[in-house]
């Protein structure tokens, strides 16, 4: 059995086969995906049809929708912008694909995973904390800019233009009308 | 750029039955008669590449200028790798300097990195194959840092599959602009040059299925090995975790050769294998009383009949023809693996990418030096595309304090439940069989349909839990689509470390498939000169 709980609706769970009913080479499989008439059926260990159970929306926790805020906020964060309301929608749908993880009840008895060299007990030995030589021209070879061997940046203590809530608020409502065209159609 | 002369495959390996089947034992053959020089080889390989047949896969970024001169002596010879062209994948550092006659380059199919970035050193999967005398002939096609499944979205345009292309003679489809078959990603460049033969062997990288899928859908052998056999030292991150050095070739018993000169500790790597691994070699008898687990979770959504036929006749041919116990398994956490493993992908990637802000390499855009972070955005926005943007900006989403727990650890426990339903399940069978990819490979102008999100997260059903797992998979092709003709795959997955039964059941699979290899009769295959 899983260790953690998993919503399991009124469908069968996962871990049940479906039965393949049919033994002849006739098509009267009843399954979805079934071998073309003639063709002998399918090895009785491969399922015909998936075994997945579709998660309705309505088991979910509401949408996140991605305001203006967040987009203000996870573009400071990251140095990269929306630049689309085409990429707020993206990054919602893989938000919204992500919110079926939050029906599976994990204990604490179940450990988030950090790497599977840890799982495995590898030595993973870190380096000698000893500097190692390097002439500068290489490290300094790829830069585009450079002056008198160093690295040129500009001034750090400025915060971004701010090129205005309304740019903010024209992705998030581009995304917003993008998402509720997709529903309806 | 000091190299060793060791050779690192001196313990001869166990393939000599698959010397038959093994198409870079067939070359160093020729080799060693004296029926080919290496030199020969080489100028044909990049003949074949620059021709206009061999030009129109688009596998290839860069390729070499081939040097006429006599190999070192010493270096590698009496390797079965000696003087092999081979492929690496464009998101690979390979230095000029380790590479006679191709420039030094990582380009990962990015504008970011397409300038002002010259690798001053080479991977060490690379290195490790030079130095059994391999010959570098070209850094081949990719998504852009290795995200994506169709090998369409990179800076160099997308890849065509050989198949179904002008490059079988006995095509009927039109070879349009749009119309052709797409590769599969995010190792398209690799795998078109492996199935027409351009290339004997090629590198390339798995973080989700990237090797995988395009092996499947080029009609070639993709191995991914254990997380941590092959050292990632030199190649460019995605996802730390889950990256794997990954191999194309033609057959099983060339994969496995090529796995043979890399695996190993290096101390570059910390997160590689702290003990050097036997080298892979098997028996033609399959080890007695096998079992083989069929996994009812890989019948996915979407997955075509064709590749449920394809899965069903290579259990029945284990069960019937060779009488080895086939067993239902369950891996119950399968449909969730997706989903964890999107989540951990962009978290990875939102920290992975943060080092590309054009200060001490790469992509730097003028005139928007107002600010640090005017500047970072303005090189980020320049160099990486919406799908790389996208991935990012969803990664730091998960990852902001009021979203972390439900996201990424919530993610982190289920990647451990994923890693919990493999082990539990090889306590009962040995290996699992089942496929690869969803469907055979669709067209360019279907693929390009829907968004890249959306393809990743309904193509890598089958592949991306192994790498959660980190276990070895090896994907052959097995037989070819009724009306398409494209090929079909399935995929053998092992116990970690385990790589010498993975790789004996393949074999096996692959002298009953008998599959049709276009390397073999591809016009610009390197085999033409064998003739």
């Amino acid at each position: 059995l899983p260790r953690a709980l998993l919503l399991l609706g009124p469908q069968r769970p996962w871990q049940r086969l479906p039965r393949h009913l049919c033994s002849s080479s006739s098509s009267s499989c009843g399954a979805a995906d079934s071998p073309p008439a003639g063709r002998r059926c399918r090895h009785r260990l491969v399922p015909d049809a998936p075994t997945w159970r579709n998660v309705a929306d309505s088991e979910l926790p509401p949408p996140t929708a991605i305001d203006s805020d967040t987009i203000a906020l996870l573009e400071r964060l990251s140095l990269v912008q929306f630049d689309t309301a085409d990429t707020v929608r993206v990054v919602a749908e893989a938000v919204r694909f992500a919110d079926e993880l939050r029906l599976v009840h994990a204990g604490p008895e179940v450990e988030p995973m950090t790497s599977l060299p840890e799982a495995w007990g590898w030595r993973c030995p870190l380096r000698a904390d000893t500097p190692a030589e390097q002439p500068r021209t290489a490290v300094l070879s790829n830069a585009a800019q450079t002056e008198e061997h160093y690295f040129v940046a500009p001034p750090g203590n400025i915060a971004a233009k701010d090129s205005g809530r309304e740019r903010l608020d024209r992705l998030a409502e581009g995304a917003k009308s993008k998402a509720s065209r997709s529903s309806r159609s | 750029c000091e190299s060793q002369l060791q050779s690192r495959m001196a313990t001869p390996v166990g393939l000599s039955h698959g010397g038959g089947r093994s198409i870079i034992n067939r070359i160093a053959q020729a080799i060693s008669s004296g029926a080919i020089t290496p030199d020969l080889l080489r100028s044909s390989a990049v003949a074949a590449c620059r021709s206009s047949v061999g030009s129109s896969l688009n596998a290839f970024v860069s390729l070499a200028e081939p040097q006429h001169q006599p190999p070192v002596a010493n270096r590698g010879h009496g390797s079965p790798l000696f003087g092999l062209p081979i492929a690496v994948k464009d998101n690979f550092c390979t230095a000029g300097c380790d590479t006679p006659g191709l420039a030094g380059s990582a380009t990962c199919g990015s504008p970011t990195l397409a300038e002002n970035f010259l690798p001053s050193y080479t991977a060490t999967s690379v290195r490790r194959l030079l130095d059994e005398g391999a010959w570098l002939l070209g850094k081949t096609n990719l998504d852009p840092f290795g995200m994506g499944s169709g090998c369409s979205d990179g800076l160099h345009g997308p890849v065509r599959n050989p198949w179904r292309s002008s490059l079988c003679s006995s095509s009927d489809a039109p070879d349009s602009a749009t119309n052709f078959y797409i590769a599969g990603g995010s190792s398209g460049g690799s795998a078109a040059a492996v199935a027409s033969g351009l290339a004997v062997g090629a590198l390339a990288s798995d973080t989700g299925g990237s090797s995988r899928i395009p092996a499947a859908f080029c009609g070639i052998v993709g191995l991914k090995p254990t997380y941590g056999r092959v050292s990632r030292h030199g190649l460019v991150p995605l996802v730390n975790a889950l990256d794997c050095v990954s191999i194309m070739a033609n057959t099983v018993a060339d994969a496995c050769l090529l796995l043979n000169a890399m695996q190993g500790p290096d101390e570059n790597d910390s997160t590689c294998c702290p003990v050097r691994p036997e080298p892979v070699g098997w028996s033609d008898k399959l080890a007695a009383g096998l079992k083989i687990g069929v996994p009812a979770e890989f019948s996915t959504p979407g997955m075509s009949a064709s590749v449920l036929d394809a899965w069903s006749s290579a259990v029945t041919h284990l069960e019937s023809d060779l009488g080895l116990t086939c067993l239902p398994v369950s891996l119950p956490h399968t449909p969730l693996s997706i989903k964890a493993y999107s989540v951990l992908c962009c978290a990875e990637v939102a920290s992975n990418m943060a080092r590309y802000d054009g200060i001490e390499f790469g992509l730097r855009v003028r005139d928007s030096e107002n600010s640090v972070e005017s500047l970072y955005t303005a090189n980020r926005l320049a160099g990486f595309n919406s799908v790389i943007r996208s991935r990012v900006l969803a990664g730091n989403y998960f990852l902001l304090r009021r979203n972390y727990k439900a996201y990424y650890e919530q993610a982190r426990k289920v990647w451990c439940l994923i890693k919990e339903d493999f082990d539990r399940v090889f306590q009962s069978v040995d290996l699992l069989v089942c496929p690869a990819a969803v469907t055979a490979a669709p067209t360019y102008r279907d693929f390009v349909q829907a968004d890249n999100r959306y393809r990743t997260s309904t193509m890598d059903l089958c592949t991306q839990s192994v790498n959660l797992a980190g276990l070895p998979s090896i994907v052959l092709p097995t037989g070819l689509e009724e009306g398409t003709g494209l090929p079909l795959a399935v995929q053998v997955i092992g116990p970690a470390m385990a790589e010498a039964r993975v790789a004996a059941l393949a074999a096996s699979l692959e002298s009953w498939a008998r599959f049709p290899l276009l390397a073999e009769s591809s016009e610009c295959s390197l085999l033409r000169l064998l003739d």
